[in-house]
């Protein structure tokens, strides 16, 4: 697994992010609110690596700490879309029929919606707040996953194993969570690594018009909009925000990619 | 054929109208009050109620929604703005022009670049020039669409002063002659259908990347080799037309991701298209032009669609001739 060279880029990328992320913030306090007037907006320095913002907060110390909200949405959004989205992809795909067409309808007009107006929508007419945010993005999100999985239970529902599972009498419920689930799973973990970054690039986006996490407190897109009012002077706060962004994404799609590559050859040997 | 695209045209009526249906119930659902906007803080409870009545805010909300829905299907009238007045609809056609002239564009733009960049790295799968474009544009797939903006506008706009920051025409566009307005216009589009379309065009050319290389390491391009038929039509007969097919219907998927692109696009670049129309809706709980406005995206996204599922079964002969498309 370690030898797919995508995905140890990939994770070493993300590993090194969370670390900062979780870990700096002991090891140099350095507080992300405390203001110093006497250096506002000054460029990288051996003191602020990363400059300070016009309220002479160290960027550096904000960037992690943004990290740590961007990070824990992108993980608990992708969480929850992946849990909805398996249950109802495999209800969809396991007993067919009405609840079957009835669900895909369903799908077809969530996924009709661009996922941007929708969050705009009920975002923008209520008081943004972090855990709105959550919930409205968990709920917009699941779609994609719901028709892989629904996808994948229709064929793993035709295998010989399952067919003798269902010949055995064993309960709906045991073949579908112990003989269909464990084997839909390694689809569901490619797209959910591969969600990670797509949710933090959407966060990042409504961050950055002032519809996601609300100043004081900051994400990296909201330290992105602080640095898009001042982008002729301290141009470091769109710089290093941006890059935190790239490279985490850059990091999720390509343990996502890398995944991908090891379990499509691994069950390409399984059915040769 | 017509009756297919018969059925198909009265298939997406019921999607429309349950799709905006769902709008106008999470529109009304969602809290916050459109009265305060226009209150005095304070005004007493009867001017509140005064505004509610104006606005038809005051009746159940099973009446508004009939009153509304016989509106749009008779006279397809959205009602009125809440705080300018006008139609919604009016109001929607007029920013409809700068989004589909920059989601256009910037279409074009992404399907050239992407899928020739995407070619080429296949064709040369393995060696530097794949490694180089795919590293770049793994790059900007991972790039928020505004960063892309932001970057260009900070660069082109601010620092080099080469190029306009924002809008679509400048102050004194009516002034030029006719040749000064184009070159005005095509000044203002040049950075937001790039930034756009580079972002388009990362899409596209992971996709067209991968399904090239996916068919040409299949049996059948291994056979055709085997026959001794040149590369060059192996490239561009067998695997390229292969992967073009499904290239229509990820453009057909993909476009709310490029309605929601667009709309922040045209935020950074201050363009007034719909982005900022459902923005500034947003804020101001402008019910009816929100709701157009969601409707009218909703209603383009299935457009959308049918288009890329009808453009799939003229290409492809396999489904027009089961007579139904996946």
């Amino acid at each position: 697994m370690w030898g797919e060279k995508t995905f140890r880029c990939g994770t070493v990328l993300i590993l090194t992010i969370l670390l900062l992320c979780v870990c700096l913030p002991w090891v140099m306090p350095q507080d992300p609110y405390a203001q110093n007037l006497e250096e506002i907006s000054q460029p990288p320095s051996l003191a602020h690596p990363f400059g300070t913002d016009f309220f002479g907060r160290d960027l550096f110390s904000r960037i992690l700490y943004g990290g740590r909200l961007s990070l824990t949405i992108g993980i608990v959004v992708t969480f929850f879309a992946v849990v909805i989205g398996t249950i109802i992809g495999m209800v969809s795909g396991y007993f067919g029929g009405w609840p079957d067409a009835a669900l895909m309808r369903f799908v077809d007009v969530m996924l009709g919606f661009p996922r941007l107006f929708i969050l705009l929508t009920v975002i923008g007419f209520t008081r943004p707040s972090f855990g709105l945010m959550l919930a409205v993005l968990s709920l917009f999100s699941w779609m994609e996953v719901a028709r892989i999985v629904r996808a994948e239970v229709l064929t793993v529902r035709e295998r010989l194993y399952v067919k003798s599972a269902v010949a055995l009498g064993l309960s709906r419920r045991r073949v579908l969570f112990r003989y269909i689930f464990p084997n839909i799973l390694s689809p569901i973990i490619v797209s959910a690594t591969l969600m990670v970054g797509s949710v933090i690039v959407i966060e990042s986006g409504l961050s950055f018009i002032g519809m996601g996490v609300q100043p004081p407190d900051a994400s990296w897109g909201t330290i992105l909009n602080q640095g898009f009012q001042d982008l002729a002077g301290a141009w470091w706060i769109t710089l290093f925000s941006g890059l935190a962004i790239v490279v985490t994404v850059i990091g999720f799609n390509l343990v996502g990619d890398g995944l991908r590559n090891i379990l499509d050859s691994k069950t390409g040997v399984r059915e040769s | 054929m017509s009756a297919f695209l018969f059925r198909r045209l009265i298939g997406i009526v019921p999607v429309v109208l349950i799709g905006a249906t769902l709008i106008f119930i999470i529109v009304h659902l969602a809290p916050g009050d459109p009265t305060t906007i226009f209150l005095d803080p304070n005004a007493g409870a009867n001017t509140r109620e005064q505004i509610a009545e104006r606005f038809g805010l005051d009746r159940p909300l099973a009446t508004q929604y009939l009153k509304w829905l016989s509106g749009v299907i008779v006279h397809f009238d959205f009602g009125n703005s809440f705080s300018t007045g006008r139609p919604a609809t009016e109001m929607i056609v007029e920013a409809l022009g700068p989004t589909l002239i920059l989601t256009g564009f910037s279409l074009i733009f992404g399907i050239l670049i992407g899928t020739l960049l995407g070619i080429f790295a296949a064709i040369r799968e393995g060696r530097a020039f794949d490694k180089t474009i795919s590293a770049v544009m793994l790059f900007f797939y991972s790039m928020p669409s505004f960063l892309i903006g932001v970057l260009l506008l900070g660069l082109f706009a601010v620092r080099l002063d080469w190029l306009p920051s924002s809008q679509m025409t400048s102050l004194f566009h009516e002034q030029l002659s006719f040749n000064g307005r184009i070159v005005d216009s095509i000044r203002h589009l040049i950075l937001p259908v790039t930034t756009l379309g580079v972002s388009f065009s990362a899409v596209f050319f992971k996709y067209i990347r991968g399904s090239m290389v996916e068919s040409l390491h299949s049996n059948y391009i291994l056979a055709a080799r085997a026959r001794g038929v040149s590369s060059g039509k192996i490239f561009f007969k067998y695997s390229l037309r292969n992967s073009l097919l499904p290239l229509i219907s990820t453009i057909g998927l993909s476009l709310p991701m490029l309605f929601s692109g667009a709309l922040i696009v045209e935020v950074v670049f201050s363009l007034p298209g719909m982005g900022r129309v459902m923005f500034y809706a947003a804020l101001a709980r402008d019910y009816p032009v929100i709701i157009a406005a969601g409707s009218l995206a909703f209603l383009s996204v299935v457009l959308g669609n049918l288009l890329a599922d009808i453009l799939y079964m003229v290409a492809d002969p396999r489904i027009r001739l089961k007579g139904r498309s996946s």
